[in-house]
């Protein structure tokens, strides 16, 4: 049993930490293909997928009780956005947000659960970092087209990307979504989880 | 020495590559079709990149998803830009250049499918042994790609259950998350402990190196593949550095 109670992290938390991973990613995946789908939608996705996926993220930082395990999930997470050709953004800004998220949780000791709600909306702006690459795509094709389109056409894309709010917007977007839906998590988990025995 | 197992060779079923060729393949198109710009030279080595997932498709045998993909990819290269300049700048930052963008990855994302489409759990394992990947990085990924058929499967039961019980349609959004979501995570998380229980039975958290019946070798399939993929990169910078 010693191996069990071991500071470091058991074969069976990374198995958690997996499962926790893949329920994540489908959520995520089968939310922004249904926001995706109607136009000016696409950029309320951060909220809604942080919202909706509130309810297992917080059964999975409930979960946890040693440090690491959030790290793990959003790595494995940024590293499947790359190789789903989604950008790198997510692993970068995925590592820093669960780092916080480690340190938070730790600081709670892993059981203080409305610090466990802010560590969860944290790593939501992480792991929206893809909205970069949206945005900035976005750019790039309309400067590449306004190249062509004469001066007047120029000034007024040039006057859109002006708004420098967009990104902040989307990333506070999400840590809302995130702080709703990590509230509407504990709400469930008191009602379901803790008294059927799963916690 | 010969062994039925040393002479296995990867079939039709794994594409005929090594995974980790795949794996290179995957990361190359990735790269490059995000990264290059899509001017000079670099115009020619997207299409060529492009090209591939059509072989794919082809040697697996799905004739019309090849014919489906190539038609998806030739419309979101013309048509959104002859549309553009006649949208007004809101629509065309917040949607056409976003339908631009993510069809532009619709290389990346058949390359991902067909990864994980043709490479077993223990094929994967196997290779991420061979690159040296930690235990903390190979064991979450292999069981979260273990997890993902079971998530389907188990969703899909859960609908029609609920279904018999008429409830928890998308009527009721909030029904529908307490009465499908909740009894989901329920049945992943005793699904989990069982798994996980059965994994380290059989030697998971074992210190040591792990064997594994996976013959993995770089054939002349995978030294060509990867000649390619090196030459995609080297085109790429050197569009990049000199403008090519």
């Amino acid at each position: 049993m010693t191996r069990t109670q071991s500071r470091g992290l058991t074969g069976k938390d990374l198995m958690t930490a997996g499962l926790f991973t893949a329920v994540y990613l489908v959520g995520y995946v089968v939310i922004s293909c249904i926001c995706g789908v109607v136009p000016f939608m696409a950029m309320t996705m951060q909220f809604f997928s942080s919202l909706l996926l509130g309810i297992p993220m917080m059964l999975y930082f409930a979960k946890i009780k040693k440090f690491g395990m959030v790290l793990i999930t959003y790595t494995a997470n940024g590293l499947l956005m790359i190789l789903l050709g989604l950008g790198a953004y997510s692993l970068l800004f995925g590592v820093i947000c669960a780092l916080i998220a480690e340190f938070i949780l730790k600081a709670g000791n892993y059981k203080n659960f409305n610090l466990a709600v802010l560590a969860y909306a944290i790593t939501c702006i992480g792991a929206n970092g893809n909205a970069i690459l949206w945005v900035s795509g976005s750019e790039e094709f309309l400067a590449k087209t306004a190249a062509s389109m004469g001066q007047e056409y120029l000034d007024t894309v040039v006057g859109y990307f002006s708004n420098w709010w967009v990104m902040p917007a989307i990333f506070l977007s999400a840590f809302i979504g995130g702080l709703l839906g990590g509230f509407i998590g504990k709400k469930v988990l008191r009602k379901h989880f803790v008294r059927s025995g799963v916690l | 020495m010969e062994t039925v197992l040393r002479n296995t060779r990867p079939g039709r079923k794994q594409m005929f590559l090594d995974p980790r060729s795949k794996l290179a393949l995957c990361l190359t198109v990735f790269f490059v079709t995000l990264a290059g710009d899509g001017m000079g030279i670099m115009k020619y080595v997207q299409v060529v990149l492009a090209v591939i997932p059509i072989i794919f498709f082809l040697i697996l045998g799905k004739v019309w998803l090849s014919v489906y993909y190539t038609a998806l990819y030739a419309f979101s290269m013309t048509v959104p830009y002859l549309l553009a300049p006649h949208l007004p700048p809101v629509v065309n930052l917040l949607f056409t250049g976003i339908i631009v963008v993510s069809t532009q990855m619709i290389p990346a994302m058949s390359m991902f499918c067909f990864l994980v489409i043709t490479t077993s759990v223990p094929e994967f394992v196997a290779a991420m042994d061979r690159m040296h990947m930690p235990r903390v990085v190979t064991v979450p990924v292999s069981s979260m790609f273990r997890f993902f058929p079971t998530i389907a499967e188990e969703s899909s039961a859960i609908r029609d259950a609920m279904r018999q019980r008429k409830t928890g349609s998308i009527r009721q959004p909030m029904e529908m998350m307490e009465y499908r979501f909740v009894p989901l995570l329920m049945s992943l998380v005793s699904i989990g402990n069982d798994l996980s229980a059965s994994a380290l039975t059989r030697g998971l958290d074992a210190p040591g190196k792990r064997t594994s019946v996976c013959v993995l070798r770089f054939r002349a399939v995978d030294i060509l593949v990867l000649v390619f993929c090196a030459a995609a990169v080297a085109l790429l910078i050197a569009s990049q550095a000199f403008g090519l």
